[in-house]
């Protein structure tokens, strides 16, 4: 089930929330927790197992971590044993047919004729984001920032909770901590998450599933048949729609969480606004950035081992980073690409990009566009042969036979679909910038903020009900 | 004070539930009116999808129209009758496909039925062949508008275009905004080449895809009798696709070209 559904809209949300705001306080950790397994249960049945195993290792893992106190080599050992235990199940089911292929691909190299089968397996809904938030829960254990949890039922509230569970943000449990043990929910924190949760709905639905059509329309005419400037447009759109997309969900579970007393993390910050490639990741999909800086850069020594060891450092973070939004190298590729330029920026250009005059934000804006653009490109399409394609038509100048039916800079397929799409480019163009949610901000709580808020559900509805395009990108993480 | 300023909190949520048990009760009441679908409601579409889409077919208008005009469009139709220039069987089966593509020099007007399948030889023709011919399809239509280097031709095409559009504004001809029905019955062409089908996968059933298809096929014979008409099966999608989605199946498309084979003029291309 996803949060942009009319099934979870009117029927599990109503139900839940009202179950929610009668039962007494001391059992809705409870209740939370098994509603969130039936949230689960209906996007993933065959899965439940699995989440319901891992919160009990590492519950006991947990508590065992605790009873252990002074024994270190104990602890070291139940600490390697629940990251085996996450991170194994973690590779399993999202990597195994990555190794499989690329080791059938080498034997394919070195002319052995024996090839291993790959194997028919699904990825549980939201393993991605739950590995990682558990796995933060049992290493601050181990470093005594947190005490281990108690409650089994508390755990799994954390673990499970669904405005997180299938997309995140990565709530790590020192965030959430106090809200777990004692939460207060009023009207005016409803009312607050209601309009949050709207926002990010019509973000994913007004916006991002629309403009993710012409994405579609590009991939379906052929990459070999577009020219240039759609090329260019079609990466746009696919930028915009994934942002959106994105970033909607990422509203919504934190307007859900506000409806029910806790206070989710911010998972973006206008990332499309920024000045530098170091300046975005502070702002897109902030959560896992934080993690993979707490739990890999910092372990590794950051930026206080010198500076060769620095670079090696980051290296580690961006390859693992790439990787663990797919199971493909083109994803590697990407996070090659971000360390790259992060590289460059960290030891050259980050002054000239931050500096305050007006020729630096125009050089900052435009050096971002081409950023943002090719590294979705990269993120979008795994096969190679075909990312070259499309990446040649976005640079033609770079292979000189082309082979396309159609001379490059023919304007016309482009000039009909930006017709087509016009309102909507627009108003991605205008709502990737903080000034309409500021905008909003100020008049939420006006009679005026109302007023919008029940348009935008009704017009997200409508779009819901007729059945248009609706994929979630970040779903099958 | 306080109990004002708490008050204002509800607004949104009670305003959402009131407009969610009329968009309801709507919902259900076109269902009954225009419809007609049984077990309709699921749990991913509750009766207000029905309102929304009822919205979207401008059913608002139709209910504001049987309001005001007081008698029936029923009579509006019976003035303007199609004229007696053709006698065709409409419930003559067609058993084969007779299998015939563009640009055959010996074509027969579509008012005789053959009685057997004729065997006819590839012709190539000059461009100037299409300068007369019409092209009405969805976003298959575009690409071939965009891509096969037919320039002279009149495309009335858009993505998403489907059977239910025939008389709704959706189309651009020389600028502006208007129905396929409306520049045929402006403009004569000697071809006619219709493609739809892949849109309305997904939507009501076959014999309701093949009843209204039909009427839109007698429209287009009514208003432009002189014109050769080609009916453009659906091909079959990949496997990958078919196993994807939920409503551009194999299946599904099989479905159609068994109505198709009904159909009273019979060219079909592949």
């Amino acid at each position: 089930m996803v949060f942009s559904s009319l099934s979870f809209i009117f029927v599990f949300l109503p139900v839940f929330l009202v179950l929610y705001y009668i039962f007494p306080a001391k059992s809705r950790n409870l209740l939370l927790f098994l509603g969130s397994l039936v949230f689960y249960s209906i996007g993933d049945p065959n899965c439940l197992v699995l989440i319901l195993c891992s919160i009990t290792v590492n519950f006991f893992i947990g508590r065992g971590l605790e009873r252990f106190e002074g024994r270190d080599f104990e602890r070291k050992l139940l600490l390697v044993l629940s990251l085996l235990y996450n991170f194994g199940f973690l590779m399993f089911f999202k990597y195994t047919n990555f190794f499989i292929e690329n080791i059938n691909a080498l034997l394919r190299i070195v002319h052995i004729p024996w090839r291993f089968y790959t194997w028919n397996i699904t990825l549980p809904l939201g393993i991605s984001f739950y590995t990682f938030q558990i796995a933060s829960y049992v290493i601050d254990v181990y470093l005594g920032k947190i005490k281990a949890d108690r409650s089994f039922v508390s755990l799994g509230a954390y673990l499970c909770m669904f405005p997180q569970l299938i997309a995140g943000p990565i709530v790590v449990y020192s965030d959430i901590r106090n809200a777990l043990k004692k939460r207060t929910i009023s009207i005016s924190g409803f009312d607050s998450g209601l309009k949050t949760f709207i926002l990010g709905l019509s973000y994913k639905v007004i916006i991002a599933n629309r403009i993710g059509t012409l994405w579609n329309e590009v991939c379906t005419i052929g990459y070999e048949s577009i020219s240039t400037p759609l090329a260019w447009l079609g990466a746009f759109a696919y930028s915009m729609q994934l942002y959106f997309d994105f970033c909607g969900y990422s509203l919504m579970a934190v307007g859900l969480g506000e409806m029910l007393g806790f206070r989710m993390p911010a998972n973006f910050r206008h990332p499309y606004t920024a000045r530098s490639v170091t300046d975005f990741w502070h702002r897109w999909h902030i959560t896992l950035s934080a993690w993979f800086r707490e739990y890999v850069y910092i372990p590794l020594g950051g930026n206080r081992r010198g500076k060769s060891r620095t670079i090696l450092n980051l290296l580690a973070v961006w390859l693992l980073t790439g990787f663990w939004h797919g199971a493909a190298w083109n994803f590697i590729l990407w996070g090659l690409f971000i360390f790259v330029l992060q590289i460059i920026e960290k030891n050259l250009t980050l002054k000239w990009l931050n500096a305050d005059n007006i020729f630096a934000k125009i050089l900052s804006h435009t050096y971002m566009v081409f950023y943002i653009l090719v590294s979705w490109t990269i993120f979008a399409i795994s096969d190679f042969g075909e990312l070259g394609i499309y990446l040649n038509r976005l640079f033609p100048f770079l292979i000189m036979d082309t082979g396309s039916a159609k001379s490059l800079f023919d304007l016309s397929d482009c000039m009909r679909l930006m017709t087509d799409y016009a309102p909507l480019l627009i108003a991605s163009i205008i709502f990737a910038t903080e000034y309409p949610e500021r905008l909003f901000a100020r008049i939420r709580n006006r009679f005026i903020g109302v007023a919008v808020a029940f348009i935008l559900f009704w017009w997200s509805v409508y779009y819901l009900s007729i059945g248009l395009n609706n994929p979630f990108l970040y779903f099958r993480y | 004070m306080r109990e004002i300023n708490r008050k204002k909190y509800f607004t949104l949520v009670i305003l959402i539930a009131v407009s969610t048990l009329l968009f309801s009760a709507l919902g259900c009441y076109w269902n009954i009116e225009y419809y007609h679908m049984e077990n309709a409601y699921t749990f991913s579409t509750p009766p207000l999808a029905m309102a929304m889409r009822g919205i979207h077919d401008r059913l608002y208008m139709t209910d504001l129209a049987s309001f005001y005009s007081g008698y029936a469009v029923d009579s509006l139709i019976a003035q303007t009758a199609p004229p007696e220039v053709l006698s065709l069987p409409v419930e003559e089966t067609v058993d084969t496909y007779t299998g015939i593509l563009a640009g055959l020099s010996a074509a027969k007007p579509a008012e005789t039925v053959p009685e057997e399948p004729e065997a006819y030889d590839f012709t190539t023709v000059t461009e100037d062949y299409f300068a007369d011919a019409c092209f009405i399809g969805d976003s298959r239509t575009v690409g071939i508008s965009q891509y096969a280097g037919i320039d002279n031709a009149t495309f009335l095409c858009k993505t998403s275009l489907s059977i239910y559009d025939y008389e709704k504004p959706k189309i651009t001809y020389e600028g502006s905004k208007t129905s396929i029905q409306e520049v045929l019955s402006e403009k004569q062409f000697a071809k006619i080449y219709l493609m739809v089908g892949i849109n309305e996968c997904g939507t009501g059933t076959p014999e309701s895809f093949f009843a209204l298809y039909r009427d839109v096929v007698m429209d287009i014979r009514r208003l432009q009798p002189q014109a050769l008409i080609f009916i453009q099966g659906n091909l079959f999608v990949t496997q990958k696709k078919s196993d994807d989605g939920d409503s551009i199946t194999n299946e599904n498309i099989a479905a159609q070209p068994h109505c198709n084979t009904r159909q009273p003029e019979g060219y079909f291309l592949y």
